[in-house]
């Protein structure tokens, strides 16, 4: 027992080392220093990708560490996770000549340094007496808390959880970003005098109203909650998990040795998807299945996830659907009724709709069924603070992030969906940028308004 | 100094040659150099203007002129 | 096959590749594992009196993380009795009769002095000799190498005392340290010497450690110049050789080296007029095994140009060097950008924009994808937008057709004041 766990706590170790020091000087004076560069128009929070990799090459690794955390103020956790070889890898112009510069592990070896050697890289602006309150702690209220700090707001966080940071602290795997990662990011914010009040729900540990009372303005950057039910017979067996809730599990609590030898199905093809079936299979499990109801060409998980769930020997069952979990007499999971789909006509987004096979069912064996079909909307929230929304994707006026209650302007994961938005952290981080900027120009506009 | 200011020199200096004056002086400082174009007929000296000189300033037109020079001289030799 | 074979000044070798005087050349091992591995003759440690070395001598530049761009040391010369030189000299070159050993030396400026050296080492069967006036750190001080190499009376006479004695080919090396290598080159020449070498290192100061305000290298605290070579200085070296083959009054074969690393290099100083090339650095880079690819990348480029034999390279370059005032100006280049082969990094743009003349446009095509073009008639012909495109074949520097017959600006200046001549005559 103590063995296993000692070995699956290795398991959850970051996977990736980080670049050595001549690596990184070598891959950094390959770097050909693009004016201009189509690396910065790439990255969402426009990164002078460049500058920062001149500052590793020449030592400056402070400075690197302040050009990259001062466009991106979660650029350590997005060194990590970003898809880099669908932004700035992919515009890299040496894709063009030999190889693209490896910019996601060079940020990263700027930012460890900056972790590592713990040195303030920012300071807060002189106060300008306006208090701003963010609902949520993950990427985008962090960077739009650490942008008003800069411009010398009073800002506070109210975090629900013990810790902020949201997914990037709970919700990804550790063996791809350790928690010391996303933890430091936040140390940074507070450092500015960011006051962050952790366990701190709103509308139950203080309400809409109150906060709405004593702020100028509130960021609402709540993300996104818990998975939803399938909806299918057996949800409620036991042996069947939610795979944020399994995740973060696995980042707050003494790793488990319930899935040890455990044959395990995922339900989903995205990010948390992938993040949930390499977790199991760090966690023991001798089989690991991801179902999902459409093609490989649907999933909506970045190709260096399904490259690393394969290279763990994730299995993946396309075109198949869940119909009904089977357990024994004790409650417990035994199987998993399955259906093959096809798909039909495109629906309203564009995918062509998964359509069942008639008669096509069969059973599956399994120990754990692990849901990831996604995450539900903060209703009761949007109902707290009245704000309009379409089926819990918060409304917001077209470039200001401003919702229909003129003081709240929303970022990040609950203004994503219904075609609005992109759920990567780092759009969650330009769009928290982008909503303190609106917060100040609405402000400054508001005061001379009525001075 | 762009092409653009090259040309208008290089025209200046070839409307006169083209009215028959020869390159009669060259004289090059600091600011330039300072071409001194004459009418060599006695006939047409009877012009208003039988010197006539030029401030060239482009390093283009600074050559062009030499080169011209240099013909006008195998020219007559 | 072409020949490889080279003589200069009557010392023969199996080829043009000798190691210079310096570490590598220490030792009798050192030497014959050099000839086992191919090279075609070596330039043994400097002799003289047995010196004393500090710890801690040598120091590199590197350059955007390659290594050993630029290198120096402040190693003096051998520290080891003349005896014990002489019998490894003499071994080796039994064991290597076909390979060139040439000695070099470095005594005080007295003729007696040098007398004895030439004689002592004469005896043991040296192909030739190379008189060390250029070493640039330590021996200086004390009037030797360099301080007697940048005075040409000094360079003529020790060379002449050399020449009273010696029975076989007597090189001068020659220091860099000084404004016109010929004037020391040419006093090489009135002395006697059968050939002269180029360069010795150059006075440098490597750095400053940013942390602890050492000098680089630092010798319990503190530094000293030493001498400057490697890769880097192979412009300089290039330079003298060319300036001394050009040289009408400096008929002796010329041996070249400073930043020699491969067998380019080689051909660059041998059609620069020199005959044959010592190399160090780069040995002591990587060791006696480069020399496999030096004789072999020479021997096939040798040819592929339907070159007989290597000597036929020495100085077919040389009548193409001349002086400025000599360059034709009105021979036009321009750039020319290959939107095929241009990866859009920009460089050239910002290069061309911020440090030279602004003719690089930035544009769109219909569909809105980026190019950039040279304006040519704005464009002077720099070659700095070429220089610093990463992509080979993405810039053409192209020949521009003539708008005027070749002028050059001795011509022109000629022109000019035979019109004021002509002038004044009229008067």
């Amino acid at each position: 027992m103590n063995q296993s766990s000692f070995d699956l706590s290795k398991n959850f170790q970051e996977a990736a080392s980080g670049l050595t020091q001549r690596e990184a000087i070598e891959e950094a004076n390959r770097c050909l220093y693009c004016y201009d560069a189509p690396c910065i128009q790439a990255c969402p929070t426009g990164i002078d990708i460049p500058a920062f990799i001149k500052k590793i090459a020449s030592g400056n690794l402070k400075g690197a560490a302040k050009t990259i955390m001062l466009s991106n103020p979660v650029g350590a956790s997005c060194a990590r996770v970003c898809p880099t070889e669908e932004l700035c890898e992919g515009a890299c112009v040496l894709n063009h000549s030999t190889k693209p510069i490896m910019i996601g592990n060079l940020q990263r070896y700027a930012t460890d340094w900056a972790i590592q050697n713990d040195e303030p890289l920012f300071q807060a602006g002189r106060t300008n007496g306006r208090a701003v309150a963010v609902v949520g702690g993950g990427p985008a209220g962090l960077s739009a808390a650490r942008e008003l700090a800069l411009m010398g707001y009073s800002v506070t966080i109210f975090e629900a959880e013990k810790e902020a940071g949201g997914l990037n602290t709970y919700g990804i795997v550790s063996f791809r970003l350790p928690q010391r990662v996303p933890l430091w990011e936040v140390h940074q914010v507070k450092r500015l005098g960011v006051d962050i009040r952790t366990n701190t729900k709103v509308g139950k540990d203080i309400t809409a109203n109150e906060i709405l009372e004593s702020y100028d303005a509130v960021v609402l950057a709540a993300g996104m909650g818990t998975v939803p039910m399938l909806g299918i017979e057996g949800e409620d067996l036991e042996g069947v998990y939610d795979a944020i809730e399994l995740i973060k599990e696995t980042k707050t609590k003494p790793l488990t040795d319930r899935l040890v030898g455990k044959k395990v199905i995922v339900i989903g093809a995205g990010n948390t998807a992938i993040d949930g079936a390499t977790c199991s299979v760090r966690l023991g499990a001798e089989n690991v299945k991801i179902l999902y109801r459409r093609t490989k060409e649907e999933m909506t998980a970045y190709d260096f996830e399904y490259e690393f769930a394969k290279q763990e020997g994730v299995e993946f069952r396309w075109l198949t659907a869940p119909k009904r979990i089977i357990g024994d007499e004790k409650g417990r999971v035994t199987h998993i009724e399955c259906i093959r789909m096809q798909l039909g006509e495109p629906d309203q987004d564009g995918r062509r709709r998964p359509v069942p096979i008639e008669g096509s069912e069969f059973i599956m064996q399994v120990d754990a069924v692990i849901k990831a079909i996604g995450q539900m909307r903060h209703l009761e929230l949007l109902t707290e603070f009245g704000l309009e929304h379409d089926a819990g994707v918060v409304r917001i006026r077209q470039g200001s992030y401003q919702t229909s209650h003129p003081k709240i302007f929303a970022c990040g994961d609950i203004v994503f969906g219904k075609g609005q938005g992109e759920a990567m952290v780092v759009t969650a981080a330009q769009q928290g940028k982008e909503a303190a900027y609106a917060i100040h120009q609405y402000l400054e506009k508001h005061i001379s308004e009525t001075a | 100094m762009s092409y653009q200011e090259f040309l208008v020199e290089r025209e200046r200096m070839d409307a006169l040659l083209r009215r028959g004056y020869v390159i009669k002086r060259v004289h090059e400082n600091l600011s330039g150099a300072f071409i001194e174009f004459a009418l060599p007929t006695p006939a047409a000296s009877e012009l208003k203007q039988p010197l006539q000189t030029l401030h060239i300033q482009t390093a283009d037109a600074r050559k062009y002129v030499s080169s011209l020079l240099i013909q006008q001289m195998k020219r007559s030799s | 096959m072409a020949d490889l074979s080279m003589n200069l000044a009557g010392i023969k070798s199996p080829n043009p590749f000798w190691l210079a005087s310096a570490p590598p050349t220490n030792s009798g091992y050192q030497v014959q594992r050099a000839f086992e591995a191919g090279w075609g003759g070596a330039v043994w440690k400097t002799l003289g009196e047995p010196i004393l070395n500090v710890s801690s001598r040598f120091a590199a530049i590197s350059f955007n993380g390659q290594r050993i761009a630029g290198f120096n040391n402040i190693e003096l010369i051998t520290d080891r009795p003349l005896e014990v030189n002489l019998k490894e000299i003499y071994e080796t070159k039994k064991r290597f009769p076909n390979h060139a050993i040439i000695a070099s030396l470095m005594v005080e400026p007295k003729r007696e002095k040098w007398h004895e050296i030439v004689k002592r080492v004469q005896d043991v069967g040296v192909d030739g000799f190379e008189l060390n006036f250029g070493c640039p750190h330590g021996m200086a001080e004390r009037g030797m190498g360099s301080a007697s190499g940048q005075v040409p009376e000094l360079v003529e006479k020790q060379t002449y005392w050399v020449k009273e004695v010696a029975e076989k080919p007597v090189i001068v090396k020659l220091t860099p340290n000084i404004t016109d290598i010929t004037a020391t080159a040419e006093a090489a020449v009135q002395g006697g010497a059968d050939a002269i070498s180029m360069i010795n290192t150059i006075n440098s100061l490597m750095g400053v450690d940013l942390d602890t305000w050492h000098i680089i290298p630092h010798v319990a605290g503190k530094g000293a110049h030493g001498g400057y070579c490697g890769p880097a200085v192979k412009p300089i070296a290039l330079n003298m050789v060319a300036e001394c083959a050009r040289h009408p009054r400096i008929n002796v074969p010329i041996s070249g080296m400073g930043g020699v690393s491969s067998w380019k290099e080689a051909v660059e100083f041998m059609l620069m007029g020199a005959t044959g090339v010592q190399v160090c650095t780069a040995v002591m880079h990587h060791g006696f095994r480069i020399i496999e690819d030096m004789v072999e990348g020479l021997q096939h480029y040798l040819d592929s140009k339907g070159i007989a034999s290597v000597m036929d390279l020495v100085g077919k370059a040389v009548h193409r060097y001349s002086d400025w005032g000599n360059l034709d100006l009105n021979y036009k280049v321009a750039a020319r950008i290959n939107t095929d082969v241009c990866i859009n990094c920009n460089k050239c743009y910002i290069a061309c924009e911020d440090a030279s003349h602004q003719c690089i446009d930035r544009l769109a095509d219909a569909t809105g994808r980026e190019y950039l073009k040279v304006r040519e008639e704005d464009c002077v012909g720099c070659n700095l937008c070429s220089l610093v495109c990463p992509v080979d074949g993405a810039i053409d520097m192209v020949e521009l057709p003539r708008e005027c017959p070749p002028m050059t600006w001795n011509e022109r200046q000629a022109a000019i004041s035979a019109l004021t001549v002509s002038n004044a005559e009229a008067k």
